[in-house]
């Protein structure tokens, strides 16, 4: 009887914090929301409930901008970036969990170095850069940039991944007459593809949520990102119904994509990060 | 396959971590090692962004190393990073703890909780300033209606703002960490926590005695890499704020960019960055020696 | 034979071709317009269609520059001489550029009918060391902007809004009896150069000349000259707070904007700009606006905040560029431009408003001053924003905030 109740406590609170936690977290969503549905004229005047219901702003946005284009940039560079740090991630993550050797604790911690490092901080030696090895205002330029300071967590990742792979299997692999990179691709891959996918979705949010690397690393329209594009609408008289609007279509496919990958991310994370 | 002789492949061995690292390194060294060396070279001079380095000037950037007003930004930095890391270990576990058994509706839950992680940062800062303003703001109107409140809390007002800009902080960060935590809590196994409910030990007893040992690997990761990126947070803090209300929450981020874009004065912002670098790398040592030989890091 | 012979034919007209295509390879060039794309293009689009009928060898290619990312970009761009061949930006960054040479001086290109159909204190705004940089193109006067029915509830004359600082702070008095709404809306966001403009409006009536001494490169007001006047400045500008609304130091213009369309305050000090927001009530007169209430001088002036077009040095057809540039500037070009929000530019342009709200701005140019403009400009409005907030705050005294921004100012022009 008396743990009954108490599961019912339990219960109930789990209920509380969750609500809490959902309201918070929803609140500046709701708000977006409601601010996309209202006339220019009547920004500011409610918050609480939409007024104005003006649905024709999720309309007129893909021709008031070019939505449709930055969500391709977005895609190219979330997509590409993420491609390119999970290969990288995998031989890097594999000499790190096989290998002992030299320099092998000054790797770790430029890793850790580069996912620290205040983008601030680099973006204009990194513009200079880019812009004498002739690749500003392209994808590539941009998408190196970013490869290269979000590599460390699928590193990591990728590393506790094959810790967690006995080497015995790899021994039989080479007993049978496989070399190295073959027993990597053929034998220990297969067994971390959870890994490689969770990397991959890691990489790829990543990816989705860059504003300072392409603004400053390209100029193009057609290279224009969601977020640089959206921002972009900011001035001294913002539509900022166009703005919330866009920013909420902009969250859109992320979503759709993290509850394609929730499950597959969520497993992913556990069996790599404990051994 | 041809034969190779044994010192050969004792070469080849010895070579082949490196070979794997190579393409990683090769990125690392031009995207953050050439400018890393550049910032390096534009601290020690008279430089600005148009025209790169213009002359050496006997260390003059150091000087606002020592001025109260970066040493103020240090402290909001610091503040900002301690509170907001702490943050969102608190409610990331909490949040986890509440989602990881079975309830009604915990699919759609797991789905919202993750949503500010997908949100741009520049763009979630947007949208949190329909929510603080201090007139219309969501936040404000609702606690009117509600009559929780009788005037408008200014969210962002001199003694408000670092306290607001935390609490974003956390908004944002947390969905990385419940999504860390709930997977880590799936790892614990069923039956300890059956057991030890047989044996009358209370909820808190066994999140420390039982659960937390099993999550704590995944807790420490996920927090060194929350605590890198909040170090990191620039555009949310700049889009809210811009630093104030009177530098109040002028982190050193937006000190390096002030520095850069607004004055002019590239060896100055170079200068900062390098006491950043300076700072992480001390603390990644430290992080280091706390980490036993195979730890993620 | 015959082979040869189309072999031939081909060759011919390949060459033909190319040569024509050499003969009238159009001139593309690049035209950035810092501000919102989705305005832009409206405005923009034909305009740049209308310039390629009438110039078929100029190709014109629009790219968009937001302001939220346009300091970065400038800064790139102009690093690696990358900088659209036509572009509008504001003075103080692009005389900062000038002094790196990267900016081309429009002397030579700019003809007598423009100079003259242009305010004055127009083509001044442009110049920086005796060249003219820029040619403006946009520009805000400030203004009071007003709630005719609040005025009239609080028993104050719609028809003749104050004019001196004293009626101003009376009216706010009287204001300050109605319920559930605020005299005035203030604005004290860190962004500097929104509250400096205000500030140095407001001085240049109290001093009763420009806020900027371009013979000194420096600010009149951070002199001894000027100290007592800009004193009484901020120490005007301290009293309104008593009549704001709460927690205006979170409050940017657009913001209070929507508090005086809102009928949340009844008095708001702003630019041009506040007209997009509120277009119906202007016209049916429940809001209105007026000259900025005079200081000591008696004189209703204020300062000039401009933004206009330069070219680069980098540009590589700077006679299309600029081709184009005053094909922008014919007064049907300008007025459609204006719709982003600016007063008048040209006195042609000027002509065309000659009742409404529209009359009042251009009246508030007979007595202004182009805003003080130098290379350092961003960074000491840097300064001011800061220690504006600090005064508006009450953290500190107007004297002491005068200090402070002299000191600061001195600190940065050295």
């Amino acid at each position: 009887m008396k743990r009954k109740t108490r599961r019912r406590w339990m219960l109930a609170g789990r209920y509380a914090v969750i609500a809490f936690w959902v309201l918070f977290t929803l609140m500046p969503i709701y708000t977006a929301w409601v601010a996309s549905l209202t006339k220019f004229e009547n920004l500011g005047k409610s918050f609480l409930y939409p007024v104005d219901w003006a649905w024709e702003n999720w309309v007129n946005i893909w021709t008031r901008v070019d939505m449709l284009g930055y969500l391709k940039s977005t895609f190219i560079y979330a997509i590409c970036s993420a491609l390119i740090a999970v290969i990288l991630a995998i031989f890097a993550g594999y000499a790190l969990s096989r290998f002992r050797f030299r320099g092998k604790k000054v790797y770790s911690s430029t890793l850790l170095v580069t996912q620290v490092l205040p983008q601030v901080v680099i973006v204009v030696p990194v513009f200079m850069l880019v812009n004498k090895l002739h690749l500003y205002d392209t994808y590539a330029g941009v998408i190196l940039t970013i490869v290269a300071t979000s590599m460390a967590f699928p590193t990591m990742l990728m590393r506790s991944f094959f810790d967690s792979v006995p080497r015995d299997l790899e021994q039989s692999a080479a007993i049978d007459g496989c070399n190295r990179v073959q027993t990597l691709f053929r034998v220990v891959l297969p067994i971390t593809l959870p890994g490689i996918g969770t990397s991959f979705g890691l990489a790829f949010f990543s990816g989705w949520g860059q504003y300072l690397y392409p603004m400053v690393l390209t100029r193009s329209n057609a290279l224009t990102p969601v977020t640089v594009g959206i921002s972009r609408m900011i001035d001294n008289q913002t539509h900022w119904e166009s703005v919330m609007t866009g920013t909420l279509i902009s969250i859109v496919p992320a979503v759709l994509i993290y509850l394609l990958v929730q499950k597959s991310l969520i497993r992913g994370m556990a069996s790599g990060a404990v051994k | 396959m041809p034969k190779r002789t044994l010192r050969q492949r004792h070469a080849l061995r010895y070579a082949e971590p490196y070979i794997y690292l190579a393409p990683t390194i090769g990125l690392f060294v031009f995207i953050l090692l050439i400018p890393l060396y550049n910032l390096f070279k534009y601290s020690l001079g008279d430089s600005n962004i148009v025209q790169g380095f213009k002359e050496w000037n006997n260390f003059d950037n150091f000087k606002y190393l020592a001025n109260g007003r970066f040493l103020d930004s240090l402290k909001v930095t610091g503040i900002y990073v301690l509170f907001g890391v702490l943050g969102v270990v608190f409610f990331g576990t909490i949040v986890a703890l509440a989602l990881d058994k079975p309830i009604p509706g915990r699919g759609l839950f797991r789905c919202l909780v993750i949503i500010p992680w997908v949100v741009p940062q520049a763009l979630a800062a947007t949208m949190w300033r329909w929510v603080l303003n201090a007139q219309f703001g969501f936040l404000n109107q609702a606690l009117m209606a509600l009559g929780l409140i009788e005037e408008n809390i200014g969210f962002l007002s001199k003694d408000t703002a670092l306290a607001t800009v935390i609490v974003v902080r956390i908004w944002q960060g947390t969905p990385f960490m419940i999504m860390s935590l709930l997977s880590a809590l799936q790892t614990v196994p069923e039956d300890i926590h059956e057991a030890a409910s047989l044996d009358g030990v209370n909820g808190l007893q066994r999140f420390f005695y039982i659960t937390l040992p099993f999550i704590r690997p995944v807790l420490l990761t996920t927090t060194v890499i929350v605590t890198a990126w909040t170090v990191q947070i620039f555009d949310s803090v700049y889009i809210l704020t811009s630093g104030g209300p009177a530098r109040a929450t002028q982190l050193v981020a937006l000190e390096i960019y002030s520095k850069a874009f607004t004055q002019n004065d590239l060896g100055t912002a170079c200068a900062i960055a390098l006491v950043v670098l300076a700072i992480i790398m001390v603390l990644s040592v430290i992080k280091s020696k706390f980490d036993e030989e195979g730890g993620l890091l | 034979m015959k082979k040869l012979f189309a072999l031939l034919l081909a060759l011919a007209m390949v060459f033909t071709l190319a040569g024509t295509a050499l003969a009238d390879d159009p001139v593309t060039i690049t035209l950035v317009r810092t501000g919102t794309p989705e305005v832009l293009h409206d405005i923009f689009e034909p305009m740049i269609e209308a310039f390629e009928a009438e110039h078929p060898n100029i190709k014109v290619e629009l790219q968009d520059l937001g302001w939220s990312d346009a300091t970065q970009s400038l800064q790139t761009w102009a690093s690696s001489d990358t900088l659209p061949d036509v572009m509008y930006h504001l003075p103080g960054t692009i005389f900062n550029l000038a002094t790196m040479d990267k900016i081309l001086d429009l002397t030579p290109y700019m003809d007598d009918e423009l100079k003259e159909d242009m305010f004055p204190s127009m083509l001044e705004a442009g110049q920086f060391e005796g060249k003219q940089y820029m040619a403006i193109c946009n520009a805000t006067s400030l203004m009071l902007w007003y709630n005719a029915d609040l005025f009239e509830q609080a028993g104050l004359d719609p028809d003749s809004p104050p004019t001196t600082w004293a009626e101003m702070l009376e009216a706010c008095e009287a204001l300050s009896k109605l319920d559930g709404i605020k005299p005035l809306g203030l604005y004290a966001s860190p962004a500097g150069g929104e509250t400096s403009f205000v500030f140095e409006s407001l001085f240049t009536t109290e001093y009763g000349g420009s806020a900027w001494d371009p013979e000194a490169g420096g600010y009149v007001y951070d002199t001894e000259e000027g100290k007592e006047a800009a004193v009484n400045t901020l120490q005007f500008l301290q009293d309104l707070t008593a009549y704001a609304q709460d927690n205006y130091v979170e409050y940017g213009r657009f913001d209070c904007r929507t508090l005086l369309t809102n009928g949340d305050v009844a008095m708001v000090l702003d630019g041009i700009n506040m007209a997009n927001q509120m277009p119906d009530q202007l016209a049916d007169g429940s809001m209105r606006c007026a000259l900025l209430p005079a200081g000591a001088s008696g004189i209703q002036s204020t300062a000039i905040n401009c933004g206009g077009w330069y070219i680069p040095t980098n540009c590589e057809h700077p006679d299309e560029a600029w081709e184009f540039l005053r094909y922008t500037m014919q007064t049907e070009n300008q007025l459609a431009h204006a719709k982003y929000g600016s007063v008048p530019i040209l006195k042609s342009e000027a002509a065309t408003y000659t009742d409404g709200y529209m009359a009042t701005v251009a009246a508030s140019l007979e007595n202004s001053y182009a805003e003080g403009i130098c290379a350092d400009t961003d960074a000491l409005w840097e300064v001011n924003g800061e220690q504006l907030q600090l005064l508006m705050m009450g953290e500190q005294t107007a004297e002491e905030t005068w200090e402070a921004i002299s000191e600061g100012h001195a600190d940065i022009l050295g």
